[in-house]
């Protein structure tokens, strides 16, 4: 069921299905390693 | 014969790179420039038998776009010098996302050896590397290294030989496959590229191919100057592109990303990493939990502030105070062995007093920066920047800018110098020109002394809670000021925070020590030379033009006269000989006074002090101040110096400093209202010469005008007001 990562909450984890962003953030997103397939898990969310 | 073998390094951030460089380098290592641009060049070199090498530290980039500065410079460097090897430096903890780097290096096709870093915290987290199958698989040079112990640096330079000798300097570009949608293309445009010969002598023809198709801004603006081809290979992608986002959805750009990561995973799966755990977790993000949690996270960052204040002003004030006493030795000595008269004067009050004041600041900022560095080589500060990130989001900044803003004196006592140059971090220029500008609303350690000093003369006593609300004003004018100037000038949307979060690491007393030096070398270097010309150039104004001899006499006269007038008093009262001879010294220092104001308001910075006059009565700012302020402007310190010296006196020096809070305080030139103005057009005013220079080289000379003129436009009209509104309740 794919979701916005921004919805996701501490603890949740998950799989990249696809990165949208162009330009700059993408590129950033995607030089840290988070690419389609990738699993993750949300540490934290900034208070 | 020796041989010169010309090396790079280079690695993604926090791997370890700069310090297996300074391992390799050792005290070879010198900082440099490259032209025109903010980024340093770092160059060392080293030994091995009869082999000289050179190095260059390239700058830490997560890969080889176009959009930063960093990445530019370090594919030039690769590009334009071809260096003989390349050494890529790795966190053996994260291979999957270090080798995208690789990846692109090896695309390039310079001669490449690989260092597999911090394999000792592979080892404890109990992964495994296979690494001579990784390097059979790359067909690469592979070594292991733990870079904070030195360990792998000779492994690594001798690979570094072999692999010259075995390359002979030729560079054998990395072919990739991007897929069924983009191989075709890749295809024809370098056919196309190698027919034109369209800058083939720079780059490799298939290389240029997959930047066009990436949309590389540095190779597209390279290929509009390099003939036709250029723009008409770009329509070409843009066809290309736009049909697969109506197809497929997708762009080029993301899809070759993802085979270069497809690339890496295929060699990583075949045996060459096992781990225990699929996600990396630390111990240490256990306290990531506490350090970040929505309540205590602020509160430890506060406090923790709150003691990197503390422990400076109290443990710095000893060592402060030394450099002082030095500083007023030199002008005893001064004065006793030079001559009275223009010279000494010069040499005393001029040089050694205004240089003297700024150098006993050393001390300070030394303790200041140091556990600054220090909190930044822990990996502390990152948290800092990811937990403000939202607040400074609704002011139009971004959580990296708490570095620099710290740094020029979030914290009393800091330097707008190296805080600007800290602005380099931020990659969105949007965020990191309203840094720029705001930075120097901070209470750097030259203000600090201005604030002391008036603080002792008019709020004697509450100094604390009065130097806190300044802190606290200094603050609130950054934000308000840059979400102004967000919803103004530079308008934008803001950067994403996009950030690795630093694994937590002990930081090292070598690293601590060699990048506070840094930051302490350039304050000190502001000294020597800015506030030094600065000084005597003060000095000057102050004291030319001399009163003319008619009214040095009626100086003179009015001496006599009190001589004669106190003899008479003394005869009629029958005074001691030792009361009358305080008496008299008392009508002296009076009249000295009188004169040395009357000087000073003939000289040049005095007549400017009054012209001013007509415009800052209305913030309530006496003659005297203005001259402070404009002295101030060449750097901050010299408020404080320049007082001094309108008031008559020698020394700035801790206690000195109280008798000329009590001299002002007695001046009913200074009003309340009028002090509280004061301090509020000090805060905002333009930054210091120096500061300027350096804004000048980090952003340009349109935005520093800008910021010069523009905050000496609103410190002025919030001094203003701060005095008419102040007018109504004293």
């Amino acid at each position: 069921m794919p979701m916005s990562m921004r919805r996701m909450q501490r603890n949740q984890r998950g799989r990249i299905c696809s990165v949208r962003a162009h330009g700059e953030i993408g590129r950033r997103i995607r030089d840290m390693g988070l690419v389609p397939g990738t699993e993750f898990a949300v540490v934290g969310r900034a208070p | 014969m020796t041989e010169v073998i010309r090396v790079a390094v280079s690695g993604q951030p926090n791997c370890g790179k700069s310090t297996m460089f300074n391992a390799i380098t050792g005290s070879t290592a010198r900082v440099g420039n490259y032209p025109g641009i903010t980024v340093d060049r770092l160059e060392g070199s080293c030994r091995m038998g009869d082999c000289a090498f050179k190095l260059v530290d390239l700058p830490g980039t997560y890969s080889l776009s176009a959009y930063s500065m960093e990445e530019v410079v370090a594919r030039d460097v690769i590009v334009d010098e071809r260096p003989d090897v390349a050494i890529n430096m790795m966190d053996a903890t994260a291979l999957e996302r270090s080798l995208y780097l690789a990846v692109q290096l090896i695309e390039i096709g310079v001669p490449i050896v690989l260092g597999l870093n911090m394999m000792d915290e592979v080892k404890k987290k109990g992964i495994h590397i296979d690494t001579e199958k990784l390097s059979k698989l790359l067909k690469i040079p592979v070594v292991e290294c733990v870079a904070r112990y030195g360990k792998g640096k000779e492994q690594l330079m001798k690979a570094v030989k072999a692999l010259v000798e075995k390359t002979k300097g030729k560079w054998k570009p990395l072919r990739i496959s991007y897929g069924p949608d983009l191989d075709p293309a890749v295809d024809e445009i370098s056919r196309m590229i190698e027919e034109a010969q369209f800058m083939t002598n720079r780059y490799d023809a298939r290389w240029l191919a997959v930047k066009y198709l990436e949309k590389d801004r540095e190779v597209i603006a390279a290929g509009k100057k390099a003939g036709p081809l250029g723009p008409e290979l770009e329509k070409h992608v843009d066809e290309l592109s736009e049909r697969l986002e109506e197809t497929k959805g997708t762009y080029p750009e993301a899809i070759i990303a993802d085979y270069r990561y497809g690339f890496i995973n295929s060699i990583l799966n075949q045996g060459v990493v096992s781990r225990d755990n699929d996600l990396r977790v630390d111990a240490l993000d256990k306290a990531d939990r506490v350090l970040t949690h929505a309540f205590l996270g602020p509160l430890i960052m506060l406090s923790a502030m709150f003691a990197l204040f503390y422990v400076t002003f109290n443990i710095g004030a000893y060592p402060q105070g030394w450099v002082e006493d030095g500083f007023g030795f030199l002008a005893d000595v001064g004065t006793r062995f030079i001559p009275e008269g223009m010279v000494q004067s010069l040499v005393v009050s001029g040089i050694i007093e205004g240089v003297g004041a700024v150098l006993s600041f050393t001390p300070l900022i030394l303790i200041m920066f140091s556990m600054l560095v220090f909190l930044e080589d822990l990996g502390y500060m990152a948290r800092v920047a990811y937990m403000l990130d939202r607040v400074f989001k609704i002011f139009g900044l971004h959580g990296a800018s708490v570095m620099p803003l710290i740094i020029s004196g979030g914290l009393p006592g800091g330097c707008a110098v190296p805080g600007v140059m800290a602005a380099r971090t931020l990659r969105s220029p949007r965020e990191r020109l309203a840094t720029i500008f705001t930075a120097p609303f901070m209470i750097c350690g030259a203000k600090t002394t201005a604030y002391v000093m008036l603080i002792a003369a008019f709020f004697p006593t509450h100094p604390t809670v009065a130097m806190f609300s300044v802190v606290m004003a200094a603050w609130f004018f950054v934000l308000v000021v840059s979400k102004l100037l967000r919803s103004t000038v530079i308008r934008g949307p803001s950067t994403p925070f996009v950030m690795e979060l630093p694994p937590y690491r002990l930081p090292t007393v070598r690293s601590v020590a060699i990048h506070t030096w840094g930051r302490v070398w350039q304050y000190i270097k502001k000294a020597g030379t800015v506030i030094l010309c600065i000084s005597i150039l003060m000095w000057v104004l102050m004291t030319f033009p001399q009163l003319p001899s008619d009214r040095i006499q009626q100086f003179e006269s009015a001496r006599k006269t009190a001589k004669i007038e106190v003899g008479e008093q003394a005869e009629r009262q029958g005074l001691s000989f030792a009361t009358r001879e305080e008496a008299l010294q008392k009508r002296f220092s009076i009249i000295a006074d009188d004169q040395g104001e009357a000087t000073l308001r003939y000289s040049a910075a005095g007549r400017l002090g009054d012209a001013l006059e007509s415009i800052t009565q209305y913030a309530g700012f006496p003659w005297q101040a203005n001259i402070a302020l404009i002295g101030a402007f060449a750097a901050k310190e010299v408020f404080v110096s320049t007082l001094s010296t309108a008031y008559s006196m020698g020394d700035v020096d801790a206690d000195d400093a109280q008798s000329l809070s009590e001299k002002i305080a007695a001046d009913s030139g200074w009003t309340m209202p009028g002090v509280i103005a004061i301090m509020v057009f000090m805060l905002l005013y333009a930054p210091c010469m120096v500061t300027v220079v350096v804004m000048i080289k980090e952003s340009s000379w349109r935005w520093t005008l800008f910021a010069v003129f523009g905050s000496m436009a609103f410190a002025f009209i919030m001094a203003l007001v701060v005095y008419q509104v102040g007018k109504l309740f004293y």
